[in-house]
Order: structure tokens, then C-alpha cells, then sequence
């Protein structure tokens, strides 16, 4: 059954279905505006008239290249096409600033080539312990991992101002908070309207904040930066691929476990993988960390491509979606009469089998066209920003609308593009902002979901948890040492 | 603003460049800003607290929908009273007091700005007009229906503009850029992905 899956994933007409997904998927991520989530929910109605092995094959090549395409946009022109993709961009920019743009974006490649390999080789031979770490993740665990996400991405993203960091992640929960509870159906902080019932999403808040903020930054400066043209050396040398293994390896574990833990994403595993990643880099290589840190891309980017294989894992095995991309493809198997879920290698034997399959081919091809495609991508995202970031407006209105062909949408994606500006100007980091957007419906569900739990019970059944209790402690280390570490720099 | 906190070029040169979000935010911060900010956050978080005080709770105490808002609020008051104190520690009252005048003066008296205001206006313009002029041509062939929106004609219009303002070629240049650029990107979503554009498109 096996071998049969292999020659099925390895037929050339198959492959070349995988590589015009990888392509698509690449250019459609490199376009600042155009988001992985956005692909795949486009391309539920254009796989409905597909087989089902194309179809699922065309669709594993579009996320594959689309996690990795949001890396190039956010080297280039610090616009990432996911939210996942701003450690990379905080890294990479800076290094293309450097004229190292095209080496940035090799070491990323390598990253995502790497990650997707541990991603799909621990889940082969680890899919029982996996998944049994995975379901340990109950409401409370989940409202805390949710909340260590934002008190991560706070620190990470602020300099030696965590304290803002945490502000702007706060004040994106309070975004996320607006709509319909999903408890009891009551409106929060919709002032009667019916459009904010249906909540704030993320994908033109992530667009106005960083595209729009981008563009009223960048744009109006007499003399804006410039991305050299010369793209020099693209492959890293293999001596700085080993020198990174240790933490490639860490962080495609973290990027593995995180993936599998439904609705955690590739976002919580990119800066958790970033910040684990500085902890454990020696002093000489930590210092380079926010000025252009290949390791620290190496870290993110090898999470947030391990997170792929990952967050397929309970997609396939319980029927519930890793992250919002999986939840598509979920939706482009269930228009196939597929059903997904525990009795799924009973009910369609050999399926799990073709779609790691499929990830293994996308990710080869993933390498050899995110290789070919980078000097060209340097060289177009070089144009002058007088040229570039304009052709971005209109794409960030259609970006904006397109998700849910919503123009309240667009007007969502103007306003965060003006109060990102706003907070750009005071001096708050923006990522924690989208990361809590992103995040804030889960914690909030879990957290209520679980004093549920706990409710007559003693705070001992509480810790008695062993998960949740070191994921508490961690949390309170992480506001402890950004407070710490501000009054050592004062 | 001094233009040398916003220029990436120098900080790359000094080769002292760092990420677009960490590096510059040290630098935007003073503790006149970080007060005024301060000040700003703490209304909103009372805001935020009591809306979720007035939200009605079907359940217990454990399942209100006000319970992780209100604790958000009242993160983001104490937050906001800790940057209040660090910058007033840092002379932010003192910064704060001779400031707000000269900070407006300063704002207006960078050319950077100008545009940067300018460019937002227009922005607005262009979201607000997409949305209210809305018409779609069609124009059939023997075998193919070509397609144009206000989207297209608005956009086109727009980003002539911003092209003509910001990068400063021929008028006819920012006209053929904009008008390939659109329509490329029309077609793509309407003729590949079969998604309705803005307005009527």
C-alpha cells in the first residue's frame, strides 16, 4: 500500500501538478497582501473540480510554497506575507539591507527545506507520541500556551521595552475579543452593529498593519532605503548549515509538537522557536539577534515549516485543523466525500500515506523553485520604493476584500494601517498586535472552558497538571524576565 | 522627527542596521511620548473594563463573556501605569509639558510628514470612492466576455496619482505602469481565481 502511494505521489504528471501548487504558492506568498490562508480558501472551489490526488496534491504544493513565498516579501520589503513569517522578517530585512538579501533568503530556503523534513520524518516515526503529547493540551493549557505566544512575541519584537510589546499584545486582545462570544453568543464591544458581530479577522488587520504601515512609513521619506541589486551568494555553505543543526533541530521539534496542538499554528512555533532559539545561541551570536541573525532565521523558519507536516497531523488522524490552512484542505477533502478523522485509514486506506508523500515531493520541489526564484525576486523587489510600494496599495484593498468578499474588511485593513502607523511612531512593535488578534478568540474560549473544570475544585487539582503547571511557570518567567531585564538596562 | 531615526540607509551603513521593528523602537520612544502614550492606554483599558462590566452573563462567573476582557483591561491599565512611571522616572512630565506645542511645530515642519498626510488622504479617498462609485462593463467577444469595473478605473486613477507623486516620472510612465499593473491584477483575480472584485467587479 505504501509502495502504491509512492508511485501514485511520483508520476510526472503528479509532479507537475505539486510544482505549479509550489509556484503558485511561492509567488503567491512573495506578494505583500496575499496571505497562505488566503490561497488555500481561494482554492477550495477551484480544487472541487479536480480528482481527489490532484486536488490534494495541488493544494499541499500551494501551502508548502506559500509558508516559505511569505519569507521573501518579508526579507525584501518588510512586508511578511504570514504572520509567522516577522521573526524572519526582522532577521532578513536587515540583512537585505545589508546587500544580503539573496544569502537571507538562501539560509531561509535551507530553513523551510529542513524543517519540513523534520516535520514530516518525526511525524512518521513519532505519530502515536505525538499526538498523545498533543491531546494533552486541554483548555487551560491551551489558554496558556496562547497567552506565552503573545507575552513571547511582546518581548521579542520590543527591544528593551518588553513592557510595550505586551501593551500592543494586549490591545490586540481586545480586538480579538469584538464579535459574538462563542460561549453564550452575547456581543462584545460591537456598539450595536451587526458587521462587528461577526468579529474583527485577522488576515486585514495582519495586511493594514504591516503593508499599509509599511507603505505611509516607507513611501514618503525623501531619501527611502534601498535593497542592493546585486544578490551575491545565495546558498549557505554548508559549514554554517551544520554549525545551525543543533537549533534547526530543536526548533523543528517545537515547530512538530506546536503544529500538532490544534489551533496553536506556525505562528505561536516561529517565536517560540525565536526565543528559545536566542536563549540557547552563545553570547557572540545572541548579540546579533534583531540586527540580522542568521540563526534566528534559521530557528523560525525551520518551526514554521515543521509546523506544516505538524498541523496536518490532527487534521488527518481527529478531523480537527492544525491551523486555518489545514482547515482547507480539510474543506477541499470533505467536497471530495472524504471524511477525516480517527477511522480515516479505515475508510480511505493509504491516504495519510499519499499526503505525507505529496509534502515530501512539494518540499523537494519547494527548494529547487524558492532556489531559482530568488534572484529574480531580489531583483524586482529591489525596484525603487517610489515604484513598488504604491503597485502595493491596491493589492493590499484587494488582499483585504478577498478573504471574505467583505468590504468592511478594507475598511478594517485602513484602520489597522493607521493605528499601526500611529503606534510605529510612538514606538510599539506591531507583531504581538496580529499574533494576539490571531490568538485571542482560543485563549479566551480555553481559559473560560477550563475555570469551568475548575470550578470546587482546589487550586492542587490545578497544579497537579503537569503540562499546564511548567507552561504557567514559564509564562510567569517571561513577564519576570522582561521586567528584569528592562531594570538592568536602566 | 529627526530624519536620521527613520532612515534605514544610514543605520545600514553603520552597519549597526537592525530589524524594522526592534531597532527603531528604542529610538521613537522619549519619555515625553511614552507618558502621552501612557495616559492614552489607561483610558482605553477603563473603557474596556467597564464595557465588560455591562456585558450581560447568561452563566456563572467562570463563563462570562466580560470575565477575560475585564482581566485584559485591567493587564493593560497596570501595564499603562508602569510605563506612565518609568517615563516619568525618565522626566517624561517635564518632556510632556514643554513638548506638545513643539512637537506639533516639529511634525509640521518636516516635508515627511507633509507627504505622509497627504498619502493617507488619498488612501482614504480611494477606499471610500471604490466602495461608492461601483459600475462593470462588459464587453463580449465571440469567445471571451471581457470585463471592466469601477475597481479597475478607480485604482488605476489612484495609483497614477500616488506613481506621479511619490516616483516622479512622466505622467504618461505612471499611466502605463498603473494601468498594466491593475489590469494584470484584475484579471488574475477575476478570469483565474473567478473572485468578484470591489464594487461591482
Amino acid at each position: 500500500m505504501i509502495l502504491d502511494q509512492i508511485l501514485v505521489t511520483l508520476s510526472p504528471y503528479m509532479i507537475l501538478i505539486c510544482l505549479s501548487g509550489v509556484t503558485l504558492g511561492i509567488l503567491w506568498g512573495a506578494m505583500p497582501g496575499l496571505s497562505t490562508t488566503m490561497a488555500m480558501v481561494l482554492l477550495i472551489g477551484l480544487s472541487a473540480g479536480m480528482e481527489q490526488n490532484v486536488a490534494i496534491m495541488f493544494m499541499l504544493g500551494v501551502y508548502t510554497g506559500s509558508v516559505f513565498g511569505g519569507a521573501i516579501s518579508a526579507v525584501l520589503i518588510n512586508i511578511p506575507g504570514t504572520p509567522d513569517a516577522v521573526p524572519t522578517m526582522i532577521e532578513g530585512h536587515t540583512l537585505a539591507k545589508k546587500g544580503q538579501g539573496g544569502l537571507a533568503l538562501g539560509t531561509a530556503i535551507a530553513a523551510s527545506f529542513l524543517g519540513n523534513w523534520v516535520g514530516i520524518l518525526l511525524l512518521i516515526a513519532f505519530i502515536p507520541v505525538i499526538l498523545a503529547l498533543a491531546l494533552q493540551f486541554r483548555s487551560w493549557e491551551m489558554f496558556l500556551l496562547a497567552m506565552w505566544g503573545i507575552a513571547i512575541c511582546g518581548t521579542m519584537s520590543s527591544g528593551e521595552l518588553p513592557l510595550k510589546g505586551w501593551i500592543s499584545g494586549w490591545i490586540g486582545l481586545v480586538v480579538a475579543f469584538v464579535g459574538l462570544d462563542s460561549i453564550h453568543g452575547v456581543p462584545r464591544y460591537t456598539f450595536g452593529s451587526l458587521i462587528l458581530e461577526d468579529g474583527i479577522s485577522y488576515v486585514p488587520v495582519l495586511i493594514g498593519l504591516f503593508g499599509l504601515t509599511e507603505i505611509l512609513r516607507v513611501l514618503p521619506q525623501k531619501n527611502p532605503y534601498v535593497i542592493p541589486t546585486d544578490v551575491g551568494r545565495v546558498i549557505p555553505p554548508m559549514r554554517s548549515l551544520i554549525k545551525y543543526s543543533r537549533a534547526a533541530l530543536r526548533s523543528g521539534l517545537l515547530g512538530t509538537v506546536i503544529g500538532a496542538i490544534p489551533g496553536a499554528g506556525a505562528n505561536v512555533a516561529s517565536f517560540l522557536a525565536y526565543d528559545v532559539g536566542k536563549r540557547r545561541a552563545k553570547p557572540e551570536e545572541q548579540a546579533k539577534w534583531g540586527k540580522g541573525s542568521y540563526e534566528a532565521i534559521v530557528c523560525a523558519e525551520v518551526a514554521n515549516n515543521a509546523n506544516v507536516g505538524g498541523s496536518m497531523l490532527p487534521t488527518l488522524t481527529l478531523g480537527i485543523p492544525g491551523n486555518a490552512p489545514a482547515a482547507a484542505i480539510l474543506a477541499a477533502l470533505e467536497l471530495k466525500n472524504v471524511v477525516v478523522g480517527p477511522a480515516i485509514q479505515i475508510e480511505h486506506p493509504g491516504l495519510i500515506y499519499f499526503i505525507y508523500f505529496a509534502l515530501i515531493i512539494a518540499n523537494f520541489l519547494m527548494y529547487g523553485m524558492a532556489i531559482a526564484l530568488v534572484k529574480p525576486s531580489v531583483k524586482l523587489f529591489s525596484l525603487p520604493r517610489g515604484l513598488l510600494m504604491p503597485l502595493i496599495i491596491p493589492l493590499c484593498v484587494l488582499g483585504a476584500f478577498a478573504v471574505n468578499l467583505n468590504y468592511f474588511d478594507v475598511y478594517v485593513m485602513l484602520g489597522s494601517g493607521l493605528i499601526g502607523y500611529l503606534l510605529h511612531r510612538f514606538g510599539f512593535p506591531l507583531a504581538p498586535l496580529v499574533l494576539a488578534v490571531i490568538l485571542g478568540p482560543l485563549a479566551d474560549e480555553n481559559l473560560r472552558r477550563a475555570l469551568l473544570v475548575f470550578e470546587d475544585k482546589s487550586i492542587w487539582f490545578v497544579l497537579s497538571r503537569p503540562i499546564g503547571t511548567i507552561l504557567l511557570l514559564v509564562v510567569c518567567f517571561t513577564f519576570y524576565d522582561g521586567i528584569f531585564r528592562r531594570r538592568k538596562v536602566n | 522627527m529627526d530624519p536620521e531615526d527613520n532612515n534605514p540607509v544610514t543605520q545600514a551603513n553603520e552597519g549597526k542596521g537592525s530589524s524594522a521593528d526592534k531597532e527603531d523602537n528604542d529610538k521613537r520612544s522619549t519619555p515625553g511620548k511614552d507618558l502621552a502614550a501612557s495616559a492614552v492606554i489607561a483610558v482605553f483599558a477603563v473603557l474596556v473594563m467597564l464595557l465588560a462590566l455591562r456585558m450581560p452573563n447568561p452563566g456563572t462567573l467562570f463563563t462570562a463573556p466580560g470575565l477575560l476582557p475585564f482581566l485584559t483591561g485591567l493587564a493593560l491599565l497596570i501595564m499603562a501605569a508602569g510605563l506612565g512611571i518609568s517615563s516619568i522616572r525618565a522626566d517624561g512630565v517635564k518632556a510632556l509639558l514643554q513638548g506638545p506645542g513643539k512637537s506639533v511645530r516639529d511634525y509640521f515642519a518636516d516635508i515627511e510628514n507633509w507627504r505622509t498626510l497627504l498619502l493617507i488622504g488619498i488612501i482614504i479617498l480611494y477606499v471610500i470612492v471604490t466602495q461608492q462609485i461601483a459600475f462593470d462593463l462588459r464587453f463580449p467577444t465571440k469567445f471571451f466576455a471581457f470585463s471592466f469595473s469601477s475597481y479597475e478605473l478607480i485604482s488605476i486613477i489612484t495609483l497614477t496619482l500616488i506613481l506621479r507623486i511619490f516616483w516622479r516620472a512622466t505622467l504618461v510612465r505612471c499611466l502605463l505602469v498603473s494601468a498594466f499593473w491593475i489590469i494584470a491584477l484584475a484579471s488574475v483575480f477575476r478570469y483565474a481565481f473567478h473572485i468578484l472584485l470591489p464594487g461591482l467587479g
